[in-house]
């Protein structure tokens, strides 16, 4: 640890510098950012816990002190809320995080106001990172396999065909209560091939998942269960966030991750439509941009940030927990949420239907 | 045989002692009350009798089989309480049925049994009422028709008339007496009110700090109380302290305390020097009206008048200082005697009780 | 004590058969309007979102379709469970704060409150520690030798009735307990004289008589039970699917809010159906 340590040391140094290079160009700008009077203070809404804090050493203390605005961090990110806000013209949040296909459900309700390329530099993001005009793709992150190092020490389930296989791995699983991710994860253990996923043949995943239904001991609702769940031993597989298990990796649990067909996600920021301090939720995406405060984020939480340079800033020890990691990202599978914010509600009605059936 | 007999019957409430080796016999038929204050033990008696309490010592007999170690229901007892513990969930008729349901009595004969019950107790017609929709004397009436219906071997009643209104509550005791004599019930009655205990009653017992005090009649408690307890919580009395001074004649001559010499029809045990009580009721003393009678003459001024109707009482303060009280039956307006006014009257030797005190000569 | 005794004064007061006059009415009036502005029209305009897009699809879904049926049958089926355990279990313990002596009265009070003032997500989350695969009793047992492999106690129906029975059952005891300490003991003398054996006593007397307690407590139970969330949620491991869990998705997950609203509002409909009914079976003690 004490090299992890010195090397976020380093980093945060490194920030520092970086800042006080662009400090005076700030200041002399400050009062021309954004049109109208300064805020004393904006809301940003996210995740909340381990990411909060990590949010904040990465990003959240550098935009206080660039514009002299204090920021309020609020949780959990809940898209529901957000509609509510929206639909009585109320928002309270200058910008937010939107998990998952929640970002394409906000946008196609029109909860989001464009980002603002003006402001937001994402040149250096990949092109997958730029489809959309109303999001920003803060990180990646992938639901992938979790296993005890207690339960298989030597001989760990490698995809999901073997996740299926309760012969040769015995024990209790769990998976997330929701079919996003699941049906995929039938489909390849089924033999479908990771290219011919989508669109998805529903039919046939729900067939595969009879077969596993009786060995999920949890369906499992938030993040940090699964983690907890091994820790715990409740179960001795389970799906799961890679942030979430290698934060408890971090600290010496008996649980590790493989990373074979894992589905990775975006993980996006929106700015909010009708949002008090619009002009500065944009600034706060563009503090995101920056690679090595990505690495900073990536140091803390375990995802990475997209801009192409940030992997060159991370510790040799994350390096390999990190879904955008060379080895890893080869591996894994990404979720096409265009798919699942078509067909979602429908399928989540069968997968209910079909989990009352296994009760 | 008796009925019911108890034999040495004792209790503790931790240190308090509640009955003090209480002896009791009751014949088939017979009337018993037991009369005493609240806190004397009578309820506990009765409670021990229907085995609601446990007994430290002694044994309850009914009609010679020991039921000490019998549970309540097991007792064949028929009991009504002071606030008639009618079950409010089930109807008159369901009442009534209660306890030949709990014998396994035959649907007809149930039928049968409640209806007399209740034709006893004059309640025909009310079989589908709740308790609630009675009047207080109805209620009382169906808690008796319960009691009797199974024909039970005694007669428990605790305190039955206390919640009635004075017209209702004389009309119920007759009402119950009669029924009594007419089912020839042995019953064991308890009350704290020695005017109902007096009407209903073949024999009570007195009841003081756990004991028995006196047991008799009516006559003989009220006339002939065995112990000024029993003849201050019986009736109206003077008491008189005093001291015999000689015996003449088959008459005691008692010194009072006030200076008074009465002369009383002499009684066994009592000899010269003992210290004694002697009771006049007020309904006793005899007006004199200027002539004197020679013995037991007493004159005073009247300080309280009062007319009750069928009688009328007077609070006299006695010359020399003692206060007497008379009552008499009500008169006509021309022979009222007012307050301030004197009176004279005279005591028969016979009126006169003597009680021997306690641990006599002071 | 006092705060026990508060509670049962006004679980009577709920449940009692006031007739309340105008002056007392105004004394409600601030919680009625505080109701009514932030608890009943918000509610009555989410339920009524299908209808007011001009449609009632929703609530013919969510009384047709299969899946929601069977969510409500399975909800009302764990309800029905919960108020059945918290009768068996908590009316032995209404009963023996209604005798026990004041000393014991107290503790057993100390004990029924001390889990109702703890939040719910604690006393789950204790359920967790103790039914866990590694939890007090699987460890106990296999140290013991009585098992070879965990006993999988948690994350099932069971597990949710245990939690959801122990967070209830209070609710179950208090009004029932507010009953018993009315009955006049001399009933129960009465019974006995006339020749009742104990359970006789039991079954025709003391259960009759307290039964508007039990109704009372028993709706209470019922009612919140069909809207119960935490725990299915925690106990359930997603195993159990209830109706608030359902609504819960419905409004977070899938954004659908006029389908959550027809189904809070069958919720809310099948919930004052089970309370009409208990109301009804309550009649009987009307006459008495």
């Amino acid at each position: 640890m004490p090299q992890f340590t010195r090397d976020r040391a380093l980093l945060s140094a490194g920030s520092a510098l970086a800042l006080m290079l662009l400090a005076p160009q700030g200041a002399a700008v400050a009062d021309e950012v954004c049109p109208g009077e300064k805020p004393s203070t904006i809301v940003a809404n996210a995740s909340g816990g381990a990411m909060a804090e990590a949010m904040r050493n990465a990003f959240t203390n550098d935009f206080e002190e660039l514009y002299g605005i204090d920021v309020i961090d609020t949780s959990p990110a809940d898209v529901a809320r957000l509609k509510a806000m929206v639909e009585a013209n109320n928002v309270e949040w200058a910008v937010a995080e939107l998990p998952g296909q929640d970002v394409l459900l906000a946008e196609r309700e029109g909860l989001l106001e464009p980002i603002d390329r003006d402001i937001v530099d994402m040149s250096g993001f990949p092109a997958e990172a730029r489809e959309s005009d109303y999001w920003f793709a803060k990180s990646a992150y992938a639901t992938v396999l979790g296993y005890s190092t207690e339960a298989f020490p030597t001989e760990h389930p490698k995809s999901w065909a073997e996740f299926w296989d309760v012969e040769t791995y015995p024990g209790p699983r769990s998976l997330r209560d929701d079919p996003v991710d699941n049906l995929e994860y039938a489909l390849l253990a089924d033999g479908v091939a990771p290219e011919d996923l989508y669109p998805l043949d529903v039919d046939r995943a729900f067939e595969k998942m009879d077969e596993i239904a009786p060995h999920i001991t949890v369906w499992w609702a938030s993040g940090q269960q699964p983690a907890q769940l091994l820790l715990d031993g409740e179960v001795v597989l389970a799906s799961g966030w890679n942030g979430r298990f290698y934060g408890l990796i971090q600290e010496g649990a008996p649980l590790d991750i493989e990373w074979n067909e894992g589905m990775i996600k975006l993980s996006a920021y929106g700015v909010p439509k009708g949002a008090p301090h619009a002009c500065w939720g944009q600034h706060y995406l563009q503090v995101m941009t920056d690679p090595k405060r990505q690495a900073v984020y990536a140091e803390e939480i375990g995802y990475p940030g997209l801009h192409l340079e940030s992997p060159q800033y991370v510790s040799e020890e994350l390096a390999p927990y990190l879904p955008t990691a060379p080895g890893n990202i080869e591996r894994l599978v990404w979720t096409d949420l265009e798919w699942w914010t078509e067909h979602g509600p429908e399928v989540r009605e069968r997968w209910n239907l079909w989990k009352l059936s296994h009760q | 045989m008796s009925d019911l007999s108890l034999k040495g019957i004792a209790k503790h409430f931790g240190d308090v002692v509640a009955l003090e080796h209480v002896d009791l016999e009751l014949a088939r038929g017979e009337f018993t009350t037991i009369l005493g204050p609240s806190g004397s033990g009578k309820t506990t008696m009765l409670r021990i009798v229907a085995g609601f309490e446990h007994q430290d010592a002694g044994q309850v007999l009914v009609r010679g089989k020991d039921v000490t170690q019998l549970a309540p229901a097991k007792r064949n007892m028929g009991m009504v309480f002071q606030n008639y513990a009618l079950f409010p969930h089930m109807t008159v008729a369901e009442n009534v049925a209660f306890p030949l349901r709990m014998r396994r009595t035959g649907r007809a004969e149930i039928r049968e049994r409640v209806g007399w019950s209740l034709d006893t107790v004059a309640l025909g017609g009310y079989e589908e009422r709740y308790p609630s929709q009675l009047s207080g004397g109805q209620q009382q009436r169906v808690a008796l028709a319960r009691a009797i219906v199974f024909d039970p071997e005694l007669l428990l009643l605790d305190e039955p008339f206390g919640a009635l209104d004075r017209k209702l509550r004389e009309q119920m005791q007759l009402e119950v007496k009669r029924l009594q004599r007419r089912l020839n019930l042995t019953t064991l009655f308890v009350t704290h009110d020695q005017e109902e205990a007096l009407i209903l009653s073949d024999s009570i017992a007195v009841m003081n700090a756990g004991r028995i005090e006196q047991l008799g009649t009516p006559r003989a408690v009220y006339a002939e109380p065995a112990s000024r307890f029993v003849a201050d919580f019986i009736g109206e009395s003077n008491l008189f302290q005093g001291r015999v001074r000689a015996i003449t004649n088959g008459l005691l001559v008692i010194e009072t305390e006030a200076g008074h010499t009465l002369h009383a029809r002499a009684r066994d045990g009592l000899v010269e020097g003992h210290s004694v009580s002697a009771l006049v009721r007020p309904e006793r003393p005899q007006p004199t009206d200027g002539g004197l009678s020679g013995i037991n003459d007493f004159e005073g001024e009247i300080i309280e008048a009062v007319y009750m109707g069928e009688s009328e009482k007077y609070r006299v303060a006695l010359d020399g200082g003692l206060e007497f009280l008379v009552r008499w039956p009500g008169q006509g307006e021309a022979r009222t005697r007012s307050e301030g006014g004197r009176l004279a009257f005279s005591i028969s030797p016979d009126d006169l009780h003597v009680i021997a005190v306690d641990g006599s000569k002071k | 004590m006092t705060a026990s005794a508060g509670l049962a004064a006004s679980f009577r007061y709920t449940f009692g058969r006031g007739n309340p006059n105008r002056r007392q009415v105004l004394l409600g009036l601030p919680t009625v309007l505080f109701l009514l502005f932030l608890f009943a029209i918000p509610v009555a305009r989410f339920m009524l979102l299908p209808i007011a897009d001009g449609t009632i699809e929703p609530y013919v879904k969510a009384l047709t379709g299969e899946l929601f049926l069977l969510v409500i049958w399975n909800t009302f089926k764990i309800a029905a469970y919960v108020t059945l355990f918290s009768f068996l279990l908590g009316y032995p313990v209404a009963y023996f704060l209604t005798v026990a002596p004041p000393v014991w009265r107290l503790i057993g009070f100390f004990c029924v409150l001390i889990p109702f003032w703890t939040s719910i997500l604690v006393r789950t989350y204790a359920w967790l520690v103790i039914l866990g695969r590694r939890g007090i009793i699987n460890e106990t047992l296999l140290s013991a030798g009585i098992i070879e492999t965990p006993l999988a106690m948690l994350h099932s129906t069971p597990a949710v009735l245990l939690g959801m029975v122990h967070v209830l059952m209070p609710f179950f005891i208090f009004p029932v307990y507010s009953v018993m300490q009315r009955i006049d003991t001399n009933l129960i003398s009465a019974a006995r004289g006339l020749g009742a054996p104990d359970w006789r006593v039991f079954l025709s007397v003391y259960l009759p008589l307290t039964l508007p307690g039990v109704l009372s407590g028993a709706t209470l139970v019922f009612i919140l039970s069909m809207g119960f969330f935490i725990t299915p949620a925690l106990l359930g491991g997603g195993r159990v699917t209830m109706i608030s869990v359902l609504i819960e998705q419905y409004v977070n997950t899938f954004l659908d809010w006029q389908f959550a609203g027809a189904l809070s509002a069958v919720l809310l409909a099948v919930t004052l159906i089970a309370y009409g009914l208990m109301k009804w079976a309550m009649k009987g003690d009307k006459k008495w």
